[in-house]
């Protein structure tokens, strides 16, 4: 495991740093306010549902365990595919970003001739947490695809509305999303306004839910722009 | 349960959504639950996230040093090249290319804001390939 951490990492440097070039970069100290935001949304949502399913519960004849198994294993799984950097049910120490930590370390006591100045510590950052979202992105894309369920596939994009057209949606662009990108960059939101001027689009987006690069995000509002 | 869906199935997809149904799954394979119960719980989980992103209140400019930044909500821009467009029963799905997402102020947390101040404030993310789907704002509710 090291050993290929290492190597993605001598492997993407020169790419990752081309990258970053004039662009921000994501540092791997700080854990975005975004994140926490999510993270939040997240923990309130699990709080709400748990409660609003326990009569159902009841009705049903389950028992509690068997809701508190449903809580756990939620929570472990959302924990794993860490998207988020940290819930509050977690301890500090057992988590916050420490999978970066390790990394880093691991790049250390192979290059002991590192140096230690600040510049090439923030480089360091940088390169990390890059390789870090490449293999989460991976690990994430394997596990998803292993684990397309029965009631995923049921709920596909559009079945909110009206299923009665989803084979029309399936076009090629579907099948390739679902083959490379089914769980890759998405944005899961409610748009207000979307404007075409000829080739020119805008739309006005609300109440998203992102997923990019491995990471989740939230938004209340978004505007978005762009050519076709 | 009524037959009408006040609330939008589309978070399902999100992670939060996936990792539900995945466990909801692993409990009907164990012969835990019902798969009745679990779509009684995806039902409630809609109403719950729909609600949840509706009223939360997001404020990324929690520091000190920021708080003076712009002024109030986090803003997404969305920049990059339309790849393709699709509108089908009020639902619309872009894929775009070659995409930044910029986030006003959100690089910032609460702990860092000190030491903050000559970094980039705002979160930028980068990425080839970007999917949009979006449900109408309005029909909701009604």
């Amino acid at each position: 495991m090291n050993t290929f951490e290492v190597q993605q990492h001598f492997a993407s440097e020169d790419i990752v740093e081309q990258q970053h070039d004039g662009a921000q970069s994501i540092n791997s100290k700080i854990v975005p306010a975004a994140s926490k935001e999510v993270g939040k949304l997240y923990e309130n949502i699990i709080s709400q549902v748990l409660q609003d399913i326990k009569p159902l519960f009841e009705d049903h004849g389950v028992d509690e365990e068997t809701l508190q198994e449903l809580q756990k294993l939620w929570e472990k799984k959302l924990v794993d595919s860490k998207t988020v950097p940290k819930f509050s049910w977690q301890d500090d120490e057992d988590y916050d970003y420490e999978e970066d930590e390790q990394q880093e370390q691991n790049y250390n006591s192979e290059n002991n001739d590192a140096s230690n100045t600040k510049k090439e510590e923030n480089e360091l950052d940088k390169i990390t947490t890059e390789d870090e979202i490449k293999r989460l992105e991976k690990i994430k894309k394997e596990q998803k695809n292993l684990k397309q369920t029965a009631l995923l596939d049921n709920e596909e994009v559009n079945s909110d509305l009206d299923d009665s057209d989803d084979d029309y949606l399936n076009t090629d662009d579907d099948i390739e999303d679902n083959n490379n990108e089914e769980n890759g960059n998405i944005i899961l939101c409610q748009y207000e306004k979307v404007v075409r001027v000829k080739n020119k689009w805008k739309w006005v987006l609300k109440d998203g839910v992102v997923s990019c690069n491995g990471k989740d995000y939230c938004f209340k509002k978004a505007t978005g722009e762009s050519d076709w | 349960m009524s037959s009408i869906q006040p609330y939008y199935e589309l978070y399902r997809r999100s992670t939060i959504g996936i990792t539900l149904v995945e466990s909801l799954d692993n409990l009907i394979n164990e012969g835990k639950i019902e798969p009745q119960l679990a779509i009684l719980i995806l039902t409630t989980f809609d109403k719950s996230i729909n609600n949840n992103l509706r009223d939360m209140n997001i404020n990324n400019t929690v520091g000190k040093q920021t708080s003076g930044v712009g002024g109030t909500a986090n803003k997404f821009t969305i920049k990059g090249d339309l790849h393709t467009y699709r509108f089908c029963d009020d639902v619309w799905t872009l894929i775009i290319k070659n995409c930044i997402l910029k986030l006003d102020n959100g690089n910032v947390s609460q702990d860092d804001a000190e030491n903050a101040v000559s970094e980039n404030q705002d979160l930028e993310l980068k990425c080839d390939k970007l999917r949009i789907v979006a449900c109408s704002a309005k029909k909701q509710g009604e």
